[in-house]
């Protein structure tokens, strides 16, 4: 494989067509749309140059944790609840023994797989943050609700896994979200266990781990070596601060990829070297200088570049123009480096 | 015989109508004035349906317009500014770090009872002249655990949000005040840091985490109430109230199990604790459940689900 890969990371705005009719039709007509959505966005995706598509930008989701629970029995959806300022999401809640009534993922797989022969990476919410984004008024236990939710992830990723693999002869690479994860420091063994539980006993497959809005990685790197991931996609831009006026950027946050490759000699890591957050469009150079940065710490081969998260925040025109930017950057990284 | 007494207080979930309704104004599709007179009218119905219908006792305002604990406070202040999104707490909800960069006081000449054009967080009360109503302020001592201090102590940033407080209390005319404490109490949190606040003035202090004799040690001033997140405390709340108060319903499960209890545990608690009056209240402000459960939660604590 390359060196230093550029890859989607999750979600990206979707074109207003499809957002403003999401929830309100359903079926073949929706399908339609969400296929339509995923053809522009490839070709989005495309023209920046980007190697691993993911899902093409999570056109089939609403929402992360909405997308999964909705498949599930058990799960009854009273309302909307806060995330931050006048933005909401629809927070389900355990009534009963949870179980699977179908396969969220595989319609757009399907449809991926039929429109780009690129790289595919398929996120998944992770067990942590579905169990701590739901309320619980069944299992009585944030252990067992984790538990219940990694046992349903590992049946829906076997399901993935078994259809990839009727098509395909390489390893699928699943993504695993869990910004949630290093939440509640007291409960990192859940977040540890479940996590493991999801992927037990599932060959053919890459697995990574996504964690974002985390104050403190550390608490992540220092169970790196309990968990079963090949690699983790993680954010640093966001913690770059860069002056707008002038471009100047403050890149200590790059040198922490230290702590990374201390703990992990043998785990690729996603560089996130684009704030989804603003948008101010980060230029090569100063995405160059990033991952120059990191590398001084992580050989090349382990190293994999990334938005910090999904770039649904930004307008499909500014994602756009951040993923460019980020292809550029990493062009001219190994121009400079002669990788 | 335990009289019970019910307390509804902090951010109340928003209805669908006002959600959209801001989400509307913030794409600039809705007029500010449209807007404020939906919150108005967001806030008139909390007071008749959930507070009157309820026979709530003991309540705030809904803060319909608050977008989190802090963000009205900040904005109505010099010597602090918004900053980035942080988690709240160990919850899925985020909010406006605020960044302490200079003295702390109230921004002169704010006319902190009218609206300020482009936001809605001002005015931050509608005061439904009936009941026995409460201005709901963070408590100072999580508001500074809270922040970003930037070069400032901790005692300056207290004295400073004490100072700002005062302010707005005169400003507005009010003088019975809910202080929600967001965060546990630590070694060394004291609430005689805060008295200037306290003197002449009504107080319930509503507690969310933990909560010992040492945090009242000093203290010349009787809380109307101090409630206490959990049936373990309720011997503080007996010791340092006119009324003793406990949070026994759940504002993070959608189950209305432990409103259906409320009265019973809260009596048991009194007797055994031989105090005659109990506020029974939610052990957090309701924001965290969808508006349709929270409703159905403030009647079930009324005994009428």
């Amino acid at each position: 494989m390359k060196d230093l890969i550029t890859q989607e990371i999750g979600s990206f705005r979707k074109p207003e067509y499809l957002s403003n009719v999401f929830r309100k039709i359903s079926g073949e007509e929706l399908h339609q749309l969400k296929k339509k959505a995923l053809k522009e966005t490839l070709e989005v995706f495309d023209r920046t140059g980007l190697e691993n598509m993911g899902v093409g930008g999570e056109m089939y989701r609403w929402e992360m944790y909405e997308h999964l629970a909705a498949g599930l029995a058990g799960i009854e959806f009273y309302g909307m609840v806060r995330s931050f300022d006048n933005r909401y999401f629809r927070k389900g809640s355990a009534v009963s023994d949870l179980r699977k009534i179908g396969n969220v993922h595989l319609e757009e797989l399907g449809d991926v797989m039929a429109l780009t022969r690129k790289a595919i990476k398929v996120p998944i919410t992770g067990p942590y943050t579905m169990m701590d984004w739901s309320f619980d008024d069944y299992y009585q236990s944030r252990e067992k609700l984790a538990m219940k939710y990694a046992e349903l992830i590992n049946q829906e990723i076997k399901e993935l896994r078994d259809f990839w693999h009727s098509r395909h002869n390489s390893v699928m690479e699943i993504q695993i979200d869990e910004p949630a994860l290093t939440t509640r420091p007291s409960e990192m063994d859940i977040g540890v266990e479940s996590l493991n539980a999801s992927m037990e006993g599932i060959s053919g497959c890459e697995f990574s781990l996504h964690v974002c809005y985390s104050t403190d990685y550390r608490m992540l790197y220092r169970r790196i070596p309990d968990l079963n991931f090949h690699g983790y996609n993680l954010e640093f831009a966001n913690r770059a601060p860069v002056d707008p006026s002038t471009g100047q950027q403050d890149i200590t946050a790059f040198e922490t990829v230290r702590d990374f490759a201390e703990v992990s000699s043998d785990r690729f890591l996603g560089l996130g070297v684009n704030d989804v957050h603003i948008d101010y469009v980060e230029s090569p150079q100063q995405i160059a200088d990033r991952i120059e940065t990191s590398l001084k710490h992580i050989d090349a081969s382990r190293l994999r570049i990334n938005p910090d998260c999904g770039l649904r925040t930004r307008s499909r025109e500014v994602g756009e123009k951040k993923l460019a930017s980020m292809v550029k950057g990493r062009d001219l990284a190994r121009e400079r480096l002669g990788i | 015989m335990v009289k019970i007494e019910k307390l509804v207080y902090g951010l109340y979930p928003r209805s669908e109508r006002l959600r959209i309704k801001i989400g509307r104004w913030e794409r600039k599709r809705d007029t500010f004035d449209s807007l404020l007179e939906e919150i108005s009218r967001e806030k008139k119905e909390h007071y008749a349906l959930n507070i009157e219908r309820n026979r709530i006792d003991h309540f705030t305002d809904p803060l319909s317009n608050w977008n989190d604990i802090y963000r009205p406070i900040v904005l109505a202040s010099d010597g602090m500014t918004l900053g980035p999104l942080r988690r709240y707490r160990e919850t899925n909800t985020f909010y406006r770090l605020p960044e302490i960069r200079g003295k702390l006081k109230l921004k002169e000449d704010l006319p902190i009872d009218l609206p300020l054009d482009g936001t809605m967080e001002l005015p931050m009360y509608q005061d439904p002249g009936l009941g026995d109503y409460f201005a709901f302020l963070p408590s100072p001592i999580s508001f500074n655990r809270m922040s970003d201090h930037g070069s400032y102590e901790t005692d300056e940033i207290i004295d400073g949000i004490v100072g700002i407080y005062n302010s707005i209390l005169e400003k507005l005319g009010l003088d019975r005040i809910l202080l929600y404490e967001a965060t546990g109490y630590q070694e060394g949190d004291t609430l005689s840091s805060i008295e200037n606040l306290l003197q002449g003035r009504k107080v319930i202090l509503v507690s969310t985490g933990a909560i010992s004799e040492s945090v009242f040690r000093g203290l010349r001033y009787e809380f109307q109430s101090v409630v206490v997140p959990d049936p373990s405390s309720f011997g503080l709340s007996a010791s340092h109230s006119r009324v003793a108060g406990i949070g026994l319903s759940n504002a993070f499960s959608t189950s209305l199990s432990s409103e259906e209890k409320a009265a019973d545990t809260a009596i048991r608690l009194s007797e055994r604790h031989g105090v005659s009056r109990c506020i029974v209240t939610h052990n957090d402000y309701m924001d965290f459940l969808p508006r349709g459960i929270a409703d159905r939660k403030l009647m079930a604590l009324s005994g009428e689900a």
